[in-house]
């Protein structure tokens, strides 16, 4: 099979993925106790109010009509009004997202830039101080929650050294303070990545590091150094861009908390402002947009599976 | 003949901790306990024991791969244990290694060209369009076909891996090849192609080798002279025709007499060994072999034997002679 029919049925298997992840959002946010009228008009409403918004909102149809109505509208690209603003969703995710994709690929290249180098250096100088040390800290990052991680940091960095800016997003004062604002969130969202990823890369360069084509490579007469970066490190990426693949989605999830604590005008946050309004329409827009990510991550990740390892074709 | 290569009281010991982490002992697993032998130009010498006897580790030190913890490995009159990594390097041209394990030896995302190629650019033995030549003519040496040189490692059978595995080491036009169980992985009719092969090539580049083996059988083809290791030490070293008509070291008395005989009804002298091959951590005093020995004295269980010449081409440490 080539690289096009590969993806043509990737993309087919996507499809029933879709529909649950529908079904699953749909029913979930409808199970959440509140009435959405109710939260708009405030507690004084009189119960006449409510019912007219309710009609309004198709609310009082059978849950399975509600979610046909919304899923066909869905289907042709629309995703509903906010109950509050009227604003349509896909404006609210198109405006909100360049936060959330500054914030999580900020992150992401900061986890990276500390887990490969640490990672290759841990395993190459495996129990070592410096392996030691470098795991001990990994396992810090992976026990620490990133929510508490980014209050310690406003704490220190933000109120008590005033280094940096203890929240917001501030691209729009120039490029330096915007990079400035997100140094504090980028850290505490990578923290937990960086540290599994790490693992990770220590544990698959150890791996390969045993095999006997390294021998073989030292054997040949090769440098050391020359023996690890192009007969090690390229065999231990394979499974380690799976994993890093498919913890990119966690980010996402960490950036709706990250995003919370720092006050910055991303979807994550938006979706925590709209849970609490129970807007429906924008909690389930968001939520099929993360899934959308999600589905896209996990295919990138199998179509690399070919170029890194050349025993594996699209099948 | 002159020497090519000189091992003398080559030792490795590797250490393991045992106990809590408070009380720390540190003992040692005497993987090569003061081995002595020579390689002559040409020559093929077999090295053969049983699993854990240290053999793999003696071919390991040999090229490096792993460092000595005492002795002399002199290689064309220049002794390789004095020299650093750096200066050790443009030595390994000179001396290669086969793998055992055809499977785990070639890296799976190298293709056959490019894992042949690598040593050759490497060392400068040939630039541009020369390496690619070479690589041909190397696939053809080993009898594979030039065309299959973009093929990775996972697309070949054991055999043909082997076979790959040979043109790797010879693509540097080494003087010594140590082959470390070079047919154990494979089935016996590969094995036997495997050794012609190995054979052919040796009196076509006038190459010399350590053949390590557990197999007395396989050995008997391919070298003229034979090493037996038991535990870390040689016990006997003899030229092929004495050893297979009369060995004299009880070990190998042993393993001679386990090679199978094509005749069922023939009359045969079985010495057969009790028990299992002691751990190397806590050797057996005297004679590392006395416990499994029939002809064991008070003597052997207290005095270690040396490697003692018994007549210009054989010598064996044992009491008994």
């Amino acid at each position: 099979m080539n690289f096009w029919a590969y993806l043509a049925k990737r993309f087919l298997h996507a499809i029933p993925v879709y529909i649950g992840i529908s079904i699953v959002i749909f029913s979930l946010i409808h199970l959440i106790p509140g009435d959405p009228a109710q939260a708009v008009l405030g507690d004084a409403a009189t119960p006449e109010a409510i019912q007219a918004l309710r009609e309004q909102w198709n609310l009082n149809e059978p849950l399975w009509e509600q979610f046909l109505i919304w899923f066909f509208n869905v289907l042709q690209g629309d995703f509903g009004r906010s109950l509050h603003t009227n604003q349509p969703v896909s404006e609210i995710i198109a405006s909100r997202l360049p936060v959330t994709l500054t914030l999580t690929v900020s992150a992401l290249v900061f986890s990276l830039l500390i887990a490969l180098p640490v990672g290759i250096i841990s395993a190459i100088k495996r129990n070592t101080l410096t392996d030691h040390v470098s795991r001990v800290i990994a396992l810090l990052g992976i026990s620490i929650p990133n929510f508490w991680l980014g209050l310690v940091f406003i704490i220190v960095f933000g109120v008590y050294l005033r280094w940096l800016p203890p929240g917001g997003f501030h691209f729009n004062k120039g490029f330096v303070p915007g990079v400035m604002s997100l140094i504090l969130p980028a850290v505490s969202l990578g923290a937990f990545f960086a540290a599994i990823s790490m693992r990770m890369v220590r544990s698959s360069m150890l791996e390969v590091m045993r095999k006997e084509y390294i021998e073989t490579a030292r054997a040949k007469g090769l440098a050391e150094r020359w023996v690890i970066r192009s007969h090690a490190i390229k065999n231990a990426f394979i499974p380690v861009i799976t994993v890093i693949g498919l913890q990119t989605g966690t980010l996402l999830a960490g950036a709706v908390l990250t995003e919370t604590i720092f006050f910055m005008p991303g979807i994550g946050r938006e979706l925590i402002t709209a849970m609490a309004k129970r807007d429906f329409p924008i909690i389930q827009g968001l939520i099929l947009f993360f899934a959308t990510v999600y589905v896209g991550i996990n295919i990138l990740v199998d179509l690399s599976y070919a170029f890194l390892n050349p025993k594996i074709e699209y099948s | 003949m002159e020497k090519l290569l000189e091992v003398a009281g080559l030792k490795k010991y590797f250490p393991i901790r045992k106990g809590s982490l408070f009380s720390r002992e540190t003992k040692y697993v005497r993987a090569v306990d003061d081995v002595s032998f020579d390689i002559h130009k040409g020559e093929v010498l077999g090295l053969v024991g049983e699993s854990g006897s240290g053999k793999t580790t003696t071919g390991r030190l040999l090229v490096r791969l792993l460092k000595a913890t005492e002795g002399d490995i002199v290689f064309e009159g220049k002794d390789t244990q004095a020299m650093t990594d750096a200066q050790f390097r443009p030595l390994r041209r000179d001396m290669q290694f086969i793998f055992q394990d055809p499977y785990s030896s070639l890296n799976p995302r190298l293709t056959v060209a490019h894992a042949i190629a690598e040593p050759i650019r490497l060392h400068g033995v040939a630039t541009g369009k020369e390496v690619e030549e070479r690589v041909g003519d190397l696939m053809n040496t080993v009898g594979l076909n030039p065309r299959m040189a973009s093929r990775y490692p996972h697309e070949f059978s054991g055999g043909q891996r082997q076979r790959i595995g040979i043109a790797r080491a010879l693509a540097l036009n080494p003087k010594l090849i140590i082959a470390d169980e070079p047919v154990s992985a494979l089935d016996v009719s590969i094995q036997a192609q495997v050794l012609n092969l190995l054979h052919r090539l040796r009196d076509e580049f006038g190459l010399s080798y350590l053949f390590i083996a557990h197999d007395l059988n396989v050995v008997q083809h391919l070298c003229e002279r034979i090493a037996v290791m038991y535990l870390g030490k040689l016990v006997e070293v003899a030229d092929r025709e004495s050893l297979y008509a009369e060995p004299l070291h009880p070990y190998t008395q042993a393993l001679t007499s386990a090679i199978p005989v094509p005749n069922p009804r023939a009359k045969r002298d079985r010495v057969l060994l009790k028990g299992e091959i002691p751990s190397p951590v806590n050797p057996p005093s005297g004679c590392h072999f006395h416990p499994r020995c029939q002809f064991a004295t008070e003597q052997c269980r207290q005095v270690v034997p040396t490697l003692k010449k018994v007549n210009a081409t054989r010598s064996v440490a044992c009491h008994l002679y």
